[in-house]
């Protein structure tokens, strides 16, 4: 549930939800998980030009992905 | 099996209200259920204790009596299958997890292994929960880890199923590893 704070200065924060923010990014990690190495360096370079808050977002889930494999979240490959 | 073999039965159980095509989809697909069911048993070792033909049993009765489900094709059959053991499983697990909370006489020491058995309900229930999450974000990646990691196929064998390549099924089970992990890891937060 969207969880909606309201500071004492009157600024108003949105906690977001893991639904929304994967809304946003799921479209991205689509493609960037295609690409690999320079390929997908690139492909993150372009979005930070356009989105950089997005862009931000996705290439923190990639390292948490690669900390995942590392830990054989789930089992390994 | 192949596809080809398939196709007549799961055809049948498209209209959903066919129970001789249901059996005959199961009996048919017994050996690979009996395969997943053992896995999924020995995954959670000591904490269940029930045997694979007792869970295909159940399975085959939680199929019989879902009049509304259809199975177009051998992966959903599969995907819901495996989905339909690990609810049963959790509900073994849980009720144990009952009858212990319940039992007459006060635990001042838990054994360790009474522990270990506890903490593994309790993971094991959160990640069912946390594919449920998934479920109603994004069917398709439940799907692949109903069947990757509940029903032990491999890439390979999922991307047959659903005639899509493998690299598709590798990214959507890289997908929803984040977002599992990331409802685990809120769940163990709060």
């Amino acid at each position: 549930m969207r969880k909606i704070l309201l500071l004492i200065t009157g600024v108003v924060v949105l906690n977001r939800t893991l639904e929304d923010v994967w809304r946003e990014i799921s479209p991205y990690l689509d493609e960037v998980l295609d690409l690999e190495g320079e390929a997908r360096e690139r492909w993150l370079a372009e979005l930070e030009k356009r989105l950089p808050g997005t862009a931000a977002t996705v290439r923190a889930w990639l390292v948490e992905l690669a900390r995942l494999k590392e830990c054989g979240f789930l089992g390994t490959e | 099996m192949s596809a080809e073999q398939l196709e007549p039965v799961t055809r049948q159980t498209k209209t959903g209200d066919d129970n001789e095509s249901r059996r005959q989809l199961f009996a048919t697909l017994y050996e690979e259920l009996r395969r997943i069911a053992r896995r999924e048993l020995r995954r959670h070792g000591p904490s269940v204790t029930i045997g694979a033909n007792t869970l295909l049993h159940e399975v085959y009765l939680h199929l019989q009596g879902r009049r509304d489900l259809m199975f177009p094709d051998r992966a959903r059959f599969f995907a819901y299958a495996s989905r339909a053991m690990r609810g049963l499983i959790i509900d073994y697990a849980r009720s144990r997890q009952t009858l212990k909370r319940g039992a007459a006489f006060e635990i001042i020491t838990m054994p360790p292994e009474i522990a270990a058995q506890a903490a593994d309900s309790a993971q094991l229930e959160r990640l069912n929960d946390a594919v449920e999450r998934l479920a109603a974000t994004e069917s398709r990646l439940a799907q692949v880890v109903d069947l990757k990691y509940f029903g032990g196929f491999s890439f390979g064998d999922i991307a047959a199923m659903w005639g899509v390549s493998e690299r598709t099924v590798q990214r959507d089970w890289e997908k929803a590893r984040l977002f599992l992990f990331r409802c685990v890891s809120d769940s163990e937060g709060t």
